[in-house]
């Protein structure tokens, strides 16, 4: 169960970075304009473009890299917990800079922001419940069950079996 | 090249609030779509947690090199994506199109390395059914959150790979001059569909390899 208090907590934590990162960048768009006219200033328009998501593509495949390697150590309840903070830094990577929230409108980031945001609340809600079980119980055996009524059939009406009360 | 105020549409005034326009209406549209995919992941994380042992012997059967290759190729294809939207903003017509189907070809080779993978799982009877080869019963579980999961992935991706060839046929047979206003709802679809798979990798293929 450790590593699931920490996934979500790893998917807060990220979430609050995202708001926080994303809200504060400045904006910036790339101007919308003619095409170059020479070989050479083709070239270096080329290069422009083509930089940014390159390094980022680089960054991305490493940090790939490491997620894969890293799931091959015995690292018992932290072998999820690396893989999944990987994956949110991949995520959080994608989003900023090739999603573009990085220069997006607050509006833009606001909606975008807003998705996440409700996903932390699944999480959390669904979890307090789960987390809160008797551990040692397995799932079916958690259920709430009535007094005087067969364990299996709880709750469902079954009128040869369960005492009812007198009018 | 064409006037690029052929793309400009209804009630737009011009094709720089256009864009902001289609780049709201496309995060409403995938603010519901990350809470469809959560759906599933929940799903996923509370079977997990009360099946941890069964979850990792049948994520071991999982077949890893296919998996990181089309992380691999779907990191490749937003590069691309990226090139083809930053080509398109300067109105750069043959890097647009070269772009865009560069990324087109490697969502086609990530769903091929898919069926050759599910060609693999098939082989192996990782269905959930009588044939099913793991003992313990919640690996199936594992297994029927692999077959949904990564199936809807894929109808998403085969989504994203219509909507980039068809930007690519009306750029290239000119009914749309290239810029990129048209290019910013296709190209952040085609990273939300590399963003889900991104968490589904860690889930389904990096589980109990230690």
């Amino acid at each position: 169960m450790r590593w699931l208090q920490r996934f979500w907590t790893a998917v807060g934590v990220t979430s609050l970075a995202f708001l926080v990162v994303t809200g504060l960048a400045p904006q910036r768009r790339a101007a919308e304009g003619p095409r170059e006219s020479t070989a050479d200033e083709r070239e270096r328009t080329l290069w422009r473009l083509a930089r940014g998501p390159l390094l980022i593509w680089i960054v991305l495949l490493v940090v790939l890299g490491g997620s894969a390697w890293s799931a091959f150590f015995p690292l018992g309840a932290l072998n999820p917990t690396i893989n999944l903070l990987l994956a949110a830094l991949m995520l959080f990577i994608l989003a900023t800079f090739l999603m573009d929230l990085k220069s997006a409108s607050p509006v833009v980031r606001l909606v975008a922001s807003a998705g996440v945001l409700w996903v932390v609340f699944l999480f959390t809600l669904t979890f307090t419940d789960y987390l809160s079980r008797r551990q040692s119980l397995p799932i079916e055996q958690s259920r709430l069950t009535l007094p005087h009524a067969p364990s299996n059939r709880a709750g469902f009406g079954n009128s040869e079996s369960t005492p009812r009360s007198p009018p | 090249m064409s006037d690029v105020s052929e793309a400009l549409q209804e009630p737009w005034p011009n094709l720089a609030v256009q864009r902001e326009g289609v780049s709201f209406g496309i995060w409403v549209f995938l603010a519901s779509e990350i809470l469809f995919f959560s759906a599933l992941f929940i799903t996923y994380a509370v079977y997990r947690s009360f099946n941890p042992e069964a979850f990792a012997a049948a994520a071991k059967e999982t077949e890893l090199f296919y998996g990181t290759l089309n992380t691999g190729l779907l990191l490749t294809s937003s590069m691309t994506m990226t090139i083809a939207l930053r080509a398109a903003t300067v109105q750069w017509r043959g890097v647009t199109l070269v772009a865009l189907a560069l990324t087109a070809a490697l969502g086609l080779a990530f769903l091929l390395c898919k069926g050759l993978e599910y060609h693999d799982d098939l082989t192996k009877n990782l269905f959930p059914s009588a044939a099913f080869p793991l003992a313990a019963p919640p690996a199936q579980l594992f297994w029927m959150m692999y077959w949904i999961m990564t199936g809807i992935h894929a109808i998403h991706l085969s989504a994203g790979i219509a909507v980039d060839i068809a930007v690519l046929l009306l750029f290239w047979r000119r009914i749309l001059p290239v810029q990129g206003s048209t290019m910013e709802g296709v190209a952040t679809y085609w990273h939300f569909v590399d963003s889900v798979w991104l968490v589904l990798y860690p889930l389904l293929y990096l589980v109990g390899r230690s």
